[in-house]
């Protein structure tokens, strides 16, 4: 809902102020912790004539830790004595309290003694101000640190909001990707497996992959992969997604189905942002494979049960960044036993180049040579298996892996 | 993303080193802000010195061409090598951008 009142509250995790700029926080909840009653009440007197009318005081940590228990104040001005040690159980106690350890604790030092003061921030204050002080000061510190609560509370809320709604966001965008029932059904009609691997880097992603229908024996198979991360990209595979299932013709080969693509995406795509893209449609009639590619890294295929992996893919523009741009289709053969590999750029170039565990060079040779099995599922396992093996940070890009494979006669 | 920027009569050069990627996005649009503020008639983006760009990256190259164009400033991306220059030829960035190996 953008522009409605709650997504404007949402981005600004400001709030409302004075003509000076500052927030009004009188009604916050303060507790004073003092062994002194005279300094605690000349405290109180002065939270009390500044406009504060929610105060606790109390006389030691004890106590303050059992009021705390009762309510969480947004501050605690505590006098912190070396000779009574008061002060020094409750802000550590406080501070190894995962409930209450955000409160700040303002605390009052007997005098400017340097070690007194690192002592106090030692066991945990937030800040200090030492006797003899000046009423104002005390209550600008006071102000500034109820201010920095409330934003801190805000921005915290902002962060739990936006995370939930990232999480529904990931939902619908797992949803457009090809579903096992889907899946099921295809294998049930015709000689073909698909296994498959996801993993947004942000949550969202930019990558999106699919199948589709293609006429009598025929699947169209894509990945496709939008530039930059995140909500952004994540929203251009709802726009691809779209498109495809509005206007995809089963009669197109790959090369027409991307210039369709590139000349909307031109269209729709602000400067910058464009889309790499394999399609393939495999014919389990004519035993062929057309692709086409639009700057995607090049692809693995395994013709046929015999043959061994090999890299496919030319060099083509990307989607989305020049009207003039034009695809063409190759065919292959694609028989029984025949598995096509698509993946995107995350499997190649993770950790960056030069580094990356994989390159497609590798990947093949990988495949070629590798102990993973025969099915496509077993043939991802071990790939992501090498890969996170490989690697001890977490995917700075999104990743998608697909294994589609053409069943060999009398395993179906 | 590092950058060293050179002036001299007629050009901004911007020399890249590290990585770029999606998150120098922000830094790379102000190093554009500032190529153009320059008044430098020319923009070289200099990427010898980057080891690799993610796809963001790339896009940065096509907002710099852009820019510049717009700004009425001619733009050269010079110097790929390695994993970039294998991106701009798979991309065929060199058809859409004025590209000097």
């Amino acid at each position: 809902m953008l522009g409605s009142p709650r997504s404007i509250a949402l981005a600004d995790p400001g709030a409302d102020v004075d003509a000076s700029g500052w927030e009004d926080v009188t009604n916050s909840y303060i507790l004073v912790v003092d062994h002194d009653p005279t300094s605690r009440q000349l405290v109180v007197a002065a939270l009390r004539d500044s406009g504060y009318s929610h105060i606790g005081a109390v006389q030691s940590d004890q106590e303050a830790l059992e009021r705390i228990q009762l309510g969480h104040p947004e501050l605690i001005i505590c006098n912190m004595n070396m000779e009574t040690m008061s002060g020094f159980e409750l802000c550590p106690a406080l501070r190894a309290d995962q409930t209450a350890r955000s409160i700040p604790i303002l605390a009052q030092t007997d005098s400017a003694d340097p070690e007194q003061k690192v002592e106090a921030f030692a066991s945990g204050a937030t800040d200090l101000f030492a006797r003899p002080y000046h009423t104002s000061e005390l209550l600008f510190r006071v102000r500034i640190l109820l201010e920095r609560g409330r934003l801190i509370e805000r921005l915290t809320a902002f962060r739990a909001h936006f995370a939930e709604d990232l999480w529904q966001a990931a939902g619908t965008q797992g949803a457009l990707l090809p579903d096992p029932a889907r899946l099921m059904a295809l294998r049930e009609s015709l000689p073909f497996e698909v296994a498959s691997y996801y993993e947004a880097s942000l949550g969202l992603g930019g990558d999106i992959w699919g199948i589709e229908p293609a006429g009598e024996q025929r699947v169209l198979v894509f990945n496709a992969d939008f530039s930059g991360h995140g909500v952004s990209a994540a929203f251009n595979t709802v726009r691809l997604h779209s498109f495809i299932h509005a206007n995809y013709r089963q009669h197109r080969t790959p090369a027409e189905l991307l210039n369709v693509l590139n000349q909307f995406l031109c269209k729709v795509l602000p400067i910058g942002q464009f889309a790499t893209m394999f399609c393939a449609i495999l014919d389990f009639g004519a035993k062929t494979i057309e692709y086409a590619s639009a700057a995607a890294p090049q692809q693995i295929l395994r013709s046929a049960a015999n043959q061994p992996f090999a890299v496919v893919g030319e060099p083509g523009f990307p989607l989305g960044m020049t009207p003039e741009a034009t695809f063409e289709t190759q065919t292959a053969p694609f028989e029984s036993g025949a598995m096509l590999v698509l993946f995107s750029d995350a499997l190649i170039e993770t950790p960056p180049p030069p580094t990356s565990v994989f390159s497609t060079q590798k990947l093949c040779q990988f495949i070629n040579t590798s102990q993973g099995g025969s099915t496509p599922q077993e043939l991802c396992n071990a790939i992501l298996m090498h890969l996170f093996d490989g690697i001890s940070e977490k995917l700075e890009d999104d990743l998608t892996l697909i294994a589609a494979h053409y069943v060999q006669e009398g395993q179906q | 993303m590092q950058v060293q920027t050179i002036l001299t009569e007629t050009t901004f050069e911007a020399r890249l080193s590290d990585r770029l990627s999606f998150s120098d996005n922000s830094a790379f649009r102000k190093l554009l802000d500032q190529a153009v503020a320059s008044k430098r008639g020319h923009l070289v983006l200099n990427v010898a010195g980057l080891t690799s760009i993610d796809s963001a990256g790339l896009g940065m190259f096509i907002v710099a061409a852009d820019t510049a164009k717009k700004a009425g400033l001619s733009f050269t991306l010079r110097g790929p090598s390695g994993h970039i220059l294998k991106l701009i030829e798979l991309s065929k960035l060199d058809k859409l951008i004025h590209v000097e190996f």
